[in-house]
């Protein structure tokens, strides 16, 4: 596809998917003789049941004309300013689109995604937002909600975003940090970040020695300070130094809480956005990741971090909103010890006095999520919290981010029951060298640190709390 | 009747309105906790042996993430 074919004179173009070849045409014409990053979203769409695509044309597309501006209008090379647009909806083409009595309509139709592509031979794909599998969903947990207008017809989509690099004006790092700006903008509200933003947030002065475009790489010291300087101060957890945690303890935390990892490996970068785990008779439980990586395509799976094609994994960055102060296994140790000293002198009480010796066992495990306070709040009825201990919780002040650090019960967890007995609720911004657990539940008690008395307050929870759904199934997902 | 009187009647009104007592007019939105001094809760008695195995875990925590500060700035991504 030259310059000139790039911008016919219609406004769109629908492809039956379902027609033998249409889907292999799709990326052929796109991208002749290469089998990359379109073929594998293209393939996606197909595993979703997409049996539709709309190629909207002439679409501006924001990301793509900040890397015109910056980057493809000074070469020599010409390329359009606009770009197109492929939305794949389930089903068929429906019959009125092959009439040219009836003006066929958008609306009502099952909508499974788009896929901006730029008019960069080899670099098409730009941004993306395609569901996951249904397999999968339940396990992506960086997903967030956009909304998109296909001539005048609203549909949303829920996805985690992705990019293909151009290896030019960007590579891996400013894609990984792309993307992970652009998952905290829909999601939270987080500033709306293009590509330039991210080159021109790279800091010369962190020692990278190449130029800064076309783009050789960027050092990991540049990528934590791009991802500091666009508002996402990143944790960043060198993987050789974890001692009591690993990749999976602390990656999956932040899962949990919708935190998408960037993944520092050996001369690439990748952007965890779920996990899950996969039950062996013998072996017990291991965990999949799921990536979204920029070279081969939407959610892949990651077998074993160990014998991964990029392996060695270096460093875990965690880009968060400014306002979590806590590392989520420092939440989990406070929250944790207090639950224990907790119910260690609730002797009286055979519900506690069993889930102490849980504990010890290994029969209750912690789990942590960060969570937005009200979002909380919100869903204590949802995961079956009693009305009356539903309403003591939420008359307490609490900050934006807290960290909740739920107990859960493995052989319910594994069953996909409910299975959260107790809880304690961590300040996000809270002192690092006076650790307080700002509320905590356990059976037959709600306590309350009142932070501007320094008082500790007593809600008898009289009425028996059955297992509640974790704080990650319900409050973790967008509604 | 004068105007005067008229005004006064009508201050008098607006004044007989005005005596319910705030208690009345304000609910305050309580929760039932029992607050006491934390040092009168079981369970926030220093545990010497539980503080320092928290102490050591927290200190070991920081450790990782002062290394995180000051290594591996040579870590190339393309």
């Amino acid at each position: 596809m030259n310059l000139f074919e790039w911008s016919p004179q219609l406004p769109a173009k629908v492809i039956d998917l379902q027609r033998p070849g249409a889907a292999l045409q799709l990326s052929e014409q796109y991208s002749p003789g290469r089998v990359g990053v379109l073929a594998s979203i293209v393939a996606h769409a197909i595993k979703l049941g997409a049996g539709m695509a709309v190629i909207e044309y002439r679409y501006i597309d924001r990301d793509y004309r900040s890397e015109n501006s910056q980057f493809y209008s000074k070469s020599f090379r010409r390329y359009p300013s606009v770009t197109h647009r492929i939305h794949f909806f389930a089903g068929r083409p429906p019959p009125e689109l092959y009439r040219e009595d009836v003006a066929m309509s958008f609306e009502g139709l099952d909508y499974l995604g788009f896929s901006v592509l730029r008019p960069v031979v080899g670099a098409r794909v730009g941004r993306t937002m395609l569901r996951p599998e249904s397999h999968l969903s339940d396990y992506v947990s960086c997903v967030a909600d956009e909304q998109v207008s296909i001539f005048g017809s609203e549909y949303t989509v829920r996805a985690a975003p992705f990019m293909a690099q151009d290896a030019q004006f960007s590579v891996c790092a400013h894609t990984a940090a792309w993307l992970t700006a652009y998952y905290h903008h829909l999601k939270f509200g987080a500033q709306r970040l293009v590509p330039a933003d991210i080159v021109a947030a790279v800091p010369s002065e962190e020692g990278g020695l190449g130029r800064p475009t076309p783009s050789g790489g960027l050092l990991f010291s540049q990528l934590a300070a791009v991802m500091q300087r666009t508002g996402l101060p990143p944790l960043v957890y060198p993987i050789d130094e974890l001692d009591d945690e690993s990749i999976e303890s602390i990656a999956c935390r932040y899962l949990n809480s919708g935190f998408p990892v960037i993944v520092a490996a050996a001369e690439h970068s990748f952007v965890l956005v779920g996990y899950r785990r996969v039950y062996r008779s013998l072996r017990g439980a291991r965990i999949q990741f799921i990536r979204q990586d920029d070279e081969v395509g939407v959610y892949q799976l990651v077998e074993n971090p160990g014998t991964d094609i990029y392996h060695p994994w270096s460093h875990l960055i965690v880009p968060l909103p400014e306002k979590l102060y806590t590392p989520g296994e420092r939440a989990e140790a406070v929250g944790a010890d207090r639950l224990r000293r907790e119910l260690a002198t609730r002797k009286d009480d055979a519900a506690a006095r069993e889930l102490y010796a849980d504990i010890r066992s290994g029969k209750v495990k912690f789990r942590s999520t960060a969570v937005l306070s009200n979002r909380f709040k919100r869903d204590l009825a949802d995961r079956g919290m009693p009305a009356d201990v539903a309403t003591q919780y939420r008359r307490l002040q609490m900050p934006r981010w807290i960290w909740v650090i739920e107990a859960v019960s493995r052989r319910e967890r594994d069953r996909g029951q409910p299975c959260v007995l107790a809880e304690a609720i961590i300040d996000s911004t809270d002192e690092a060298r006076d650790r307080r657990v700002l509320v905590w539940r356990v059976p037959g008690l709600l306590r309350h640190w009142d932070p501007d008395y320094d008082l500790v307050g007593d809600y008898e929870v009289t009425e028996k709390v059955p297992p509640l759904k974790s704080v990650m199934q319900v409050s973790g997902k967008l509604t | 009747m004068g105007e005067g009187i008229k005004v006064q009647r009508k201050l008098k009104r607006r004044k007989k309105r005005q005596v319910l007592p705030p208690e009345e007019l304000e609910i305050p939105l309580r929760t039932r906790f029992v607050y006491r001094d934390p040092s009168d809760v079981p369970g926030f008695e220093p545990d010497p042996k539980a503080d320092s195995a928290i102490d050591a875990r927290l200190q070991k925590i920081d450790q990782y993430h002062r290394r995180a500060q000051v290594e591996s700035k040579n870590l190339y991504l393309a």
